[in-house]
């Protein structure tokens, strides 16, 4: 009754025929057959940013970004309000898969070739999400204010005065002084909680209006593609949303299980005086540091700045018509390659500068994490 | 005109002269020869205040000839002995107006008469007693606070020692020659020494310093009271305090010892106790559950910092059950004083606070462990419901693409 | 085969009220938590650096109030020129000082160390140094220190 009237009520102002065709099309939108369980990595990136938006509107709530506060914030957090720690350990830990199903929903498209004609731009706003992801971890680590925040950013922030002629201004620009302090602090807040969040948002928009008009990519060569039509394939509406319902719950339990049972902790609160011992960026950053100490430094930076420039270009680069991975061995090679080295030098990063007992030998690793045998005094 | 000249030049050499040495060392006889004295007692309290040689050696110092400058008959004295030492410091020291403006206290002579080394001295005619510049030195005297001063609190004990640890001279007067090396070993003797704690006691802190004397038996709860100030009120409250003022219980070195006080320890009441009570004493049985108590409190104290410390290990945040720890400490360390009344009542009150605090740090903690675990827990039903979530999700799907 | 269809319809119908049930409860495990986090805390939240101690008429002149915060005891005396505070932890051997009501001073329960509570300085007794002070103030009645 009372829905029948605000049917008609609605009905007299809005053309609801179109808007209920409109609505009906992108829910029955027909996808490719050879969408998978690869193709809910997008979702799960969006999942987690809606969830990261959320956690973050939470915290904020009681956060304070100032020198004084920050870190008292955070642990009034962490132990006052109801669930408060569970608040941020999902943000916490949402930020680092965040960045992991980014890179990984990446990885799927340049490997399944997804980024050729026409679907370009995609790429290049999606390169450009996984940069800003990257920037969200940056400022975000800083903002408790704890010694492993202070001193990772303070490591971070030194890279960008290693760029020539303009490093010092960058770095100091970023700093908003010559050290990591309450203005860095203030700059990176609003990066984090203002202009990246908005911004990344709008991009996600795009990114989503260009899957939607210009359809999932399938493997068939450039130019080749079918366009699917009504019935064929599978619907995105009820297969495809039930699929990414299942694993929108993985990703909640893991979310969870990993803030309950692997939470991060505080430390103490950061301290300008004290530098501890082998300060090292947040993991997603290892791969780059750990190169940056193999290389003089400008070429190293030429190199770091060559990377995601690299990854932007690409889809112009390699113009390709194949898009299934056995077809284009050169390309393949050279993403598996890059993800090798990735690997090796994210885990020489970890190595660097730690102990650590292999096979009942005990090692030291150096700045370059080479390892070095220790022995000890065996008494007799 | 030439008058005037003579003048100005008379003044500036008398302006130059004026800045090497001051007038009346520069008109002093005694300096002239004496050189290598003067040297002695540049930096002296004595030469700042313009007092030279014969001061206290007495003779002539105007005079330019030594024969007449050292005129016994004019008052020279030479060496002074011991008794005339005494003597001439207190010439000025013991003159109230003379001291009055330096702020010196002018009864250290009548002290020094009062002493053991002073009676020695001037009752028994000893030679070889203490006297001022045994312990103040002579030509080099400087104040007490000088850190260089013998008398200076990081000194003295090294200053009475000279004298005290010399086996010979100690033999002599019938003393203990060990008694400077039993202070070095005890309590305060360590914080004196390796800590550089002036404030802890040593030898004139106890014995007085001009008046050095052994304290008397009734005296010793006064002469620890001055620090030990809380120690000392609950001792008077204490059923020996009667004993103390009759003077027939030397109370806190019974237990403690004198010079060589160790660390205060619970064993006490398993050692010292016996030493006047016997076994079925009522007042051992009493000792005995105070003794309880105290060991109670102690284990608490511990096991109450073992918890908190072991939470901030595992993660949880600490800081209110480490200000309550805090004041469990405090509870404990009153303790200390507060055990000396050896009134069972007033302490198993302090007991019961303790224990009170004690326990609210293990529910605190317990809590929050509580909390942690529940956290599992929840994630058990969490995955419950996920799965079900998951399974109900992809038989659905199936049905879908079985439907096709 | 019709019956067939409605034996599967009755079994997904079974798996509909599951998954609606489900994403209800789903919706209300995601809002319920949240509101609960947005409650109000009767517990004093960090203003800044300030410790609300409380209303300026809970402590007459010449009382005193200890209140324990952040992992720091802090004694705030009421003195006839103002609000002071100070570290209650005796710099001797960390007892906590209390209010001697009858001397008018600050005074340490272990050793009998009396500080003054103008300044926190040491009148007599055992400990080597003053009590570090707070800076304090009122404001619209209510005592806030400063730590």
């Amino acid at each position: 009754m009372s829905k029948d009237k605000i049917i008609t009520w609605l009905g007299e102002r809005f053309d609801l025929g179109k808007i209920q065709e409109l609505i009906g099309k992108q829910v029955n939108k027909p996808l490719p057959k050879n969408i998978g369980w690869l193709h809910t990595l997008g979702s799960m990136s969006l999942f987690l940013f809606v969830s990261q938006v959320i956690t973050g509107i939470l915290l904020l709530i009681y956060y304070r970004a100032t020198v004084n506060e920050a870190f008292e914030s955070i642990k009034f957090i962490m132990t006052k309000p109801y669930l408060g720690w569970l608040y941020r350990q999902v943000h916490a830990w949402g930020a680092n898969l965040m960045i992991m199903v980014v890179f990984l929903h990446m990885l799927r498209t340049f490997f399944m070739g997804s980024f050729k004609k026409p679907r370009e731009l995609t790429w290049v706003l999606g390169v450009f999400l996984f940069i800003f992801t990257l920037i969200f971890g940056f400022t975000g680590y800083l903002l408790p204010w704890n010694q492993l925040a202070y001193w990772a950013t303070t490591v971070g922030t030194e890279i960008a005065g290693a760029v020539p002629i303009i490093g010092e201004w960058i770095k100091v620009f970023l700093r908003g002084g010559t050290s990591v302090g309450g203005e860095t602090l203030s700059r990176f807040f609003v990066v984090h909680v203002i202009i990246l969040p908005w911004l990344v948002f709008f991009m996600i928009g795009v990114h989503l209006l260009l899957v939607r008009m210009q359809g999932i990519s399938t493997m068939e060569r450039v130019d080749e593609e079918k366009k699917l039509q009504m019935g064929e394939g599978t619907p995105f509406f009820p297969h495809h949303i039930l699929k990414e319902g299942i694993v929108f719950y993985l990703l909640i339990g893991i979310l969870i299980t990993l803030s309950i049972l692997m939470p991060f902790e505080l430390g103490e609160k950061a301290d300008p005086l004290q530098t501890p011992h082998a300060i090292k960026p947040e993991w997603y950053f290892l791969p780059m540091y750990q190169v940056l100490k193999y290389l003089p430094k400008l070429l190293g930076i030429l190199i770091l700045g060559i990377a995601p420039l690299l990854l932007i270009v690409w889809p112009f680069l390699d113009k390709t018509k194949a898009r299934h991975p056995g077809k284009r061995p050169v390309s393949v090679g050279i993403g598996i390659t890059m993800v090798i080295l990735i690997i090796i030098f994210g885990l020489l990063g970890y190595w660097a500068e730690s102990k650590r007992i292999i096979f009942g030998k005990e090692y030291e690793f150096d700045v370059y994490g080479k390892p070095h045998r220790i022995f000890h005094e065996t008494k007799k | 005109m030439n008058t005037k000249i003579r003048f100005v030049i008379f003044m500036l050499f008398f302006w130059t002269a004026n800045s090497f040495f001051a007038p009346s060392a520069m008109s002093n006889s005694c300096l002239k020869c004496h050189v290598d004295y003067f040297e002695d007692m540049k930096a002296s309290v004595h030469s700042k205040e313009e007092i030279f040689c014969d001061s206290c050696h007495g003779g002539n110092a105007t005079q330019k000839l030594q024969k007449d400058a050292h005129d016994v008959q004019k008052g020279y004295v030479g060496v002074p002995d011991k008794k005339m030492v005494a003597n001439i410091c207190g010439k000025c020291h013991a003159d109230v107006e003379r001291m009055n403006f330096f702020g010196i206290p002018t009864d250290q002579l009548a002290q020094y008469k009062t002493s053991h080394h002073g009676r020695g001295l001037f009752q028994k005619g000893m030679n070889d007693v203490a006297v001022c510049s045994d312990c103040h030195s002579y030509h080099d005297v400087v104040k007490v606070n000088d850190p260089t001063a013998p008398v200076h609190p990081l000194n003295v004990t090294k200053t009475c020692e000279q004298c005290h640890g010399n086996e010979k001279l100690m033999n002599r007067h019938n003393l203990p020659f060990d008694i400077p090396e039993k202070y070095k070993n005890s309590v305060h003797g360590k914080a004196l020494m390796e800590k550089g704690d002036t404030a802890s006691a040593q030898c004139v802190s106890c014995h007085g310093s001009h008046g050095a004397n052994p304290p008397q038996v009734n005296k010793i709860v006064s002469v620890c009271g001055k620090c030990h100030i809380n120690e000392r009120k609950f001792i008077l409250e204490s059923v020996h305090a009667k004993l103390v003022m009759a003077g027939k219980f030397p109370e806190c070195i019974a237990c403690h010892r004198n010079h060589d006080v160790g660390p205060a320890n619970l064993e006490f009441y398993e050692l010292m106790c016996l030493k006047c009570h016997q076994k079925t004493d009522s007042a051992l049985i009493q000792g005995e559950r105070i003794l309880t108590l105290l060991k109670d409190s102690e284990r608490m104290m511990k096991s109450s910092a073992l918890l908190v410390r072991q939470a901030g290990i595992d993660g949880f945040f600490i800081e209110d059950e480490e200000a309550i720890l805090e004041e469990v400490k405090t509870k404990t360390i009153e303790f200390r004083p507060l055990q000396h009344t050896l009134d069972f009542e007033k302490i198993s009150k302090l007991h019961v606070e303790l224990k009170a605090k004690n326990d609210e740090i293990d529910s605190l903690l317990k809590r929050k462990r509580k909390d942690r675990h529940a956290r599992k827990l929840a994630l058990v039903f969490i995955w419950i419901f996920i799965s079900i979530m998951i399974l109900t999700l992809w038989k659905r799907y199936k049905q879908y693409t079985r439907l096709k | 085969m019709p019956e067939e269809k409605e034996i599967r319809l009755g079994h997904r119908d079974f798996l509909g009220w599951i998954l609606k049930g489900g994403i209800a409860v789903t919706l209300v495990g995601f809002i319920f938590p949240a509101i609960t986090y947005l409650l109000p805390l009767t517990h004093q939240a960090p203003v800044g650096s300030m410790i609300d101690v409380g209303m300026e008429g809970d402590i007459p002149i010449g009382t005193a109030k200890k209140i324990i915060s952040g992992g720091k005891v802090i004694l705030v005396v009421h003195m006839a020129s103002g609000f002071k505070a100070f570290s209650a932890i005796c710099t001797h051997l960390g007892c906590i000082v209390d209010w001697d009501d009858k001397k008018h001073r600050i005074a340490c329960p272990c050793h009998a160390g009396f500080f003054n509570p103008e300044d926190g300085t040491v009148i007599s007794g055992p400990p080597p140094k003053p009590l570090l002070s707070y800076s304090i103030k009122v404001v619209n009645g209510r005592v806030m220190v400063t730590v």
